[in-house]
């Protein structure tokens, strides 16, 4: 229940992070005095081979995919596993997807690429195998962890299933859910960046290029824009959250 | 008419309902007791599938319900539970409007249909009708959760311990108004409890369970003076029989014709005689003035005529 006045209040954190993320995309080359203290003998300070803007976008494509198929598989797959007619599979189902936690993404990269090439597509598939587990685990703790007597009700008095499922198991189970999502995000966001290991273009890329040449300066600007970015996504869903359990 | 043929249940193989045969006629409150695991939740979800048969068929006004749609057959059945199974993110009008909004209602009857029950049920519409079941007490919520039962106007209503976790004053009225309610709507109630006071109280009659078997149906009355076996001697409560009796019967019924000045206590003539005792033992008298609902004195009602019970 929102209430009017204050509609707008719990957005102003995330979109104060989002300001400071494309303050920082778009000036971060105006600050070369600043990293020149750091690294008084690189030849260049800025990251140079291309835009901010461009790997900002291109880190946003590939996180949106993997997270987009990590959230459609672990909530299609939690929600399969907890129907009556869908049980046998729980253990399968859970134990695949902690196996894909565990499985270290840059693992899963160089196991990738023989099959899937160089480039943005096994980064997407390493992302989605590490971000299943999140949406799973909270889709299936959601649904289990609903009152066993509010179910009984549900269908005690004559809701189809389908309808008990989209209107009394998702709304109440949503929180956590969302709670999965969220974590699925930070972390896809965070763990992109390896992508640029394998060719794929990212805010990885200043950060692996700084590893390489030893320039601290094109590392922390790839490590500032990736933690701006993980830092509004996460705050706008804190917000979310907050928003859908006020009660 | 509720009619079970034979009624058996197994889980995995284990029976918890076994070759159950009953009537239950229109209008009428069946108590179903026993101790836990007896059987008598299960007899419950029989009734409207949430469990099915393993053999036996069970008919409603001649029907078999196994030929019937299973959500259809629910809906035509009001289904009220111990922890009252509300939806804690809906409001308590959308509650009680569940089953009218399924059978596809049109909106303003079911408004109205929500604002008759919350008023049946002593729970102001304009203060509760937007609360959410978190906001309400469990004596509340209970109520909504009956309501809820009866909003699409079913003809047969199933409850399943609705009062077993409230306190005992909030089940009392609970029971009470169950009684007024039923006086006025006449539907078929399936009422499981472990509390034979209850069943006593609220039953015109009794099905006793043992390890899923009927043993005993019958009149609250009948079952006191003729248990069929020491089980059911012993769930009555032998040492209080008396007292268990004494409570089924109304003052009115045994009060004698007022003569000279009234005794200075007074009793009510719908109370039942285990009240009249009570009062007798704590004022030390041995006869009681037995009052109307407005108060004028109807009768005396002496310890005598206690122990006799009823005139017939």
């Amino acid at each position: 229940m929102s209430r009017r006045p204050s509609a707008l209040r719990p957005w102003l954190a995330p979109l104060g992070w989002l300001l400071l993320l494309l303050a920082a995309v778009f000036w971060l080359g105006e600050l070369e005095a600043l990293f020149r203290a750091l690294e008084p003998s690189a030849r260049t300070l800025i990251y140079p081979r291309a835009s901010f803007a461009r790997l900002l976008l291109n880190h946003l494509a590939i996180v949106a995919a993997a997270a987009l198929l990590a959230v459609s598989l672990g909530l299609a797959a939690g929600i399969l596993v907890t129907r009556t007619w869908g049980r046998d599979f729980l253990p399968l189902v859970s134990q695949v997807a902690a196996i894909g936690q565990t499985f270290p993404p840059v693992a899963v990269l160089a196991l990738a690429v023989p099959l899937l090439g160089f480039g943005s597509l096994p980064t997407v598939f390493a992302l989605l195998l590490y971000g299943l587990l999140p949406v799973l685990r909270n889709t299936l703790a959601g649904l289990q962890g609903l009152p066993a007597e509010v179910l009984e009700a549900a269908r005690g008095i004559g809701m189809a299933p389908l309808r008990v499922l989209l209107e009394v198991e998702l709304p109440l189970a949503a929180p956590v859910i969302l709670a999965g999502i969220r974590t699925t995000l930070t972390v896809t966001i965070a763990t992109a960046a390896i992508g640029s290991t394998i060719g794929a273009s990212t805010l990885g890329d200043p950060v692996i290029a700084g590893l390489v040449n030893g320039n601290s300066a094109y590392v922390l600007q790839g490590a500032l824009l990736i933690g701006l970015l993980a830092i509004s996504v996460d705050s706008g869903f804190d917000c979310l959250q907050r928003l859908i359990t006020v009660r | 008419m509720i009619e079970l043929d034979g009624v058996s249940r197994l889980f995995d193989g284990v029976p918890a309902v076994e070759g159950m045969s009953l009537r239950i006629e229109r209008g009428e409150i069946c108590v179903i007791v026993g101790t836990s695991g007896c059987g008598k939740s299960t007899t419950l979800k029989l009734l409207n599938r949430l469990l099915a048969c393993s053999s036996g068929t069970i008919r409603i006004d001649g029907q078999d319900i196994a030929e019937l749609d299973a959500e259809r057959l629910r809906r035509r059945m009001g289904y009220a539970i111990q922890h009252t199974g509300l939806f804690p993110h809906w409001t308590v009008a959308r509650n009680i409007g569940v089953v009218p909004r399924l059978l596809e209602w049109p909106a303003p009857r079911i408004e109205a249909r929500v604002r008759e029950l919350l008023e049946l049920f002593g729970l102001p519409y304009a203060s509760f009708a937007d609360k959410f079941p978190s906001q309400l007490s469990g004596g509340q919520a209970q109520r909504v959760g009956v309501a809820r039962a009866l909003a699409g106007d079913p003809e047969i209503l199933l409850m399943d311990e609705p009062f077993g976790a409230l306190d005992p004053i909030t089940r009392e009225s609970l029971q009470n108004e169950l009684l007024r309610i039923q006086a006025r709507i006449h539907k078929t109630i399936v009422f499981v409890t472990h509390d034979l006071d209850e069943a006593l109280k609220l039953a015109s009659r009794i099905v006793v369970m043992d390890r899923g078997r009927i043993v005993q149906h019958d009149t609250p009355s009948r079952l006191l003076e003729q248990p069929a076996n020491a089980f059911v001697e012993n769930l009555f409560g032998q040492g209080e029989r008396g007292l268990k009796r004494a409570s089924l019967q109304r003052v009115g019924a045994c009060m004698l014709p007022l003569q000279g000045a009234a005794p200075a206590v007074s009793v009510g003539a719908e109370d039942s005689l285990r009240q009249a005792l009570s009062l007798m033992l704590w004022h030390r008298t041995g006869e009681l003035c037995v009052r109307d609902a407005e108060g004028r004195a109807l009768g005396v009602l002496p310890i005598g005529a206690v122990l006799q019970g009823p005139r017939a």
